[in-house]
């Protein structure tokens, strides 16, 4: 049984449509990506399903509860990230984590999670004072304190230096690893790629394509590019020829080839066969990038 | 643990201390220090320097707790998706908002507590109804309160708040008596003091100390700020 069902979501703030129409489910344990361009409606579909607000049509159910009705209930058992969900200054990250820990039946132990996040040595040092990786290691801690069977992250590494986001990234493969299911709210590609195990696409406030990493890359076509130096003389038509190699250009004696996802083991048969070798040989995938873009068309 | 947490807060931020509860009381005692304050005047209605401006330096610090301290800490709260925050877990904002008028209003009576006991007892102050006074200074601080709340609940961003804070803490405490005492003022500006929550909890302070319970169209002006106040904030009020 899935652990989030949400069908025809519908919200609008006035005379805008935030939300237009958006369905996905979400099985247990696993983290799931909600992708989009800035705007495009994640925020308030998470909000939605998190009880924030209210949605205007459609139906939601979080764990078998619904988010309006079961409001209370439903507090104990997702726990929330915010974007821009800050505290107050003064506050040190032991307060902090047990001030929340207060609020819920059955709370995680506090020194545990401090310790798991890294913020041992960080334990009685104020808000104010943390870095940016702290403050978002911090605040994932407190979405985990109420020991939650789903946690909500919503634009989790926004901000941080690549260092203190690869540091969450490892966290949240972990928070996974404890049997949490993860829903991930992101607009970079390659956070999506590194950690979802499968992502819905949101754009204008419609689920546009919803699958797997590597599955939405391989609807941009499953296009391979594969550039090298020739070491010996090598025609251009005989590489053309091969049904597995779409285009090639040469330049001198540097060939870049596009081709489906065979296209590397033909052309190396041809390159063994004239007993050329192929240096500086590089192998591109079609990346998430290329089905972001191929879908929502536009770039990021 | 909500309001243990904010109080440790609180203590942790200087300028609240220091203004809110520091200043207000070595006012006092610097006021009482010098002599001649305990006597009669005349142009005060007959009674001393210390007694007309014991009540002024009560509203002081009940108008920087209550008009800059509360809804500067709220907006704040606000803006940085704090209160958002709260809204995600078991408890509601709610019960931070509950915290915060508590822990103000506790301050305001240790504080208030402390400045009567030194006024009295290191000083020549006299309480002659202390009922009257404790209802007065109760009234007052909860006008404040609401007032607070409102100024809260009108302002965008905690910049706008402390700037409609300082407006009013000013306007507030000149219709107090700070720069002119009440009791000197021509007739049409005291009616103006009259009908500000200042004007009429200081009015209603000093009569309690002089003995007497004052009219109760003073008190009736305070319970009117409470009641407007009150439901202004509730009709403005935006969680963020």
């Amino acid at each position: 049984m899935p652990v989030i069902e949400v069908s025809g979501l519908h919200k609008e703030y006035g005379p805008k449509v935030a939300v237009d129409d958006v369905s996905f489910t979400v099985e247990a344990g696993e983290i799931f990506g909600i992708l989009g361009p800035n705007g495009a409606g994640k925020t308030t579909t998470v909000e939605c399903v998190t009880g924030l607000r209210k949605p205007d049509g459609g139906r939601i159910s979080v764990l078998g509860l619904d988010p309006q009705r079961d409001h209370d209930e439903l507090r104990q058992q997702v726990g929330v990230q915010l974007q821009d969900g800050q505290l107050p200054d003064k506050l040190r990250v032991r307060e902090a984590l047990e001030l929340y820990a207060s609020f819920y039946s059955q709370p995680a132990d506090a020194d545990e999670l401090i310790k798991r996040l890294g913020l041992g040595d960080r334990r009685d040092t104020a808000f104010e004072k943390l870095s940016g990786g702290q403050k978002q290691r911090l605040s994932v801690a407190l979405a985990l304190i109420g020991t939650p069977k789903v946690a909500v992250l919503d634009e989790l590494t926004t901000g941080l230096d690549p260092a203190a986001r690869r540091e969450v990234w490892g966290l949240i493969s972990e928070i996974r690893d404890t049997g949490v299911t993860i829903v991930l709210v992101t607009h970079f590609m390659e956070e999506a790629e590194r950690l979802c195990d499968r992502l819905a696409v949101i754009d204008r406030g419609r689920v546009i394509a919803t699958d797997t990493p590597s599955g939405l890359a391989g609807r941009a076509g499953g296009e391979q590019y594969i550039r090298f130096t020739a070491s010996g003389p090598l025609d251009e038509d005989e590489l053309a020829a091969l049904p597995e190699v779409h285009t090639v250009r040469q330049e001198g004696d540097q060939f870049a080839l596009t081709g489906d996802e065979e296209a590397l083991q033909a052309v190396m048969g041809v390159l063994i066969r004239r007993g050329i070798i192929a240096r500086h040989l590089r192998l591109e995938q079609a990346s998430l990038d290329d089905a972001f873009v191929a879908l929502t068309g536009k770039g990021q | 643990m909500l309001t243990l947490t904010e109080l440790k807060l609180l203590w942790r931020t200087p300028a609240a201390l220091f203004w809110g509860i520091g200043f207000p009381v070595v006012g006092l005692i610097v006021l009482g220090a010098i002599p001649g304050t305990g006597k009669p005047v005349k142009a005060l209605g007959g009674i001393s320097v210390l007694e007309t401006y014991l009540p002024i330096i009560i509203t002081f610090m009940i108008i920087m707790t209550s008009v800059n301290f509360l809804p500067s800490t709220l907006t704040s709260y606000r803006e940085r998706g704090v209160l958002r925050r709260m809204f995600t877990t078991p408890v509601t904002p709610q019960a931070l908002l509950a915290a915060e008028v508590a822990i103000t209003f506790g301050a305001q009576i240790a504080t208030g507590l402390l400045i009567v006991i030194l006024a009295v007892g290191a000083f020549t102050a006299s309480i002659g109804a202390p009922l009257a006074f404790i209802v007065s200074f109760l009234l007052l601080a909860a006008a404040a309160s609401t007032l607070g709340l409102l100024v809260a609940s009108v302002s965008f961003t905690a910049k706008a708040a402390n700037a409609l804070g300082a407006v009013l803490f000013f306007v507030l405490m000149f219709f107090s008596g700070l720069w002119l005492p009440r009791a000197e003022m021509p007739d049409w500006l005291r009616g103006i003091s009259d009908a500000t929550l200042t004007g009429s909890g200081v009015q209603a302070v000093q009569n309690a100390m002089a003995g007497h319970w004052a009219s109760g169209l003073f008190f009736g002006v305070l319970v009117a700020w409470i009641v407007v106040c009150g439901a202004l904030a509730i009709r403005f009020f935006r969680w963020e």
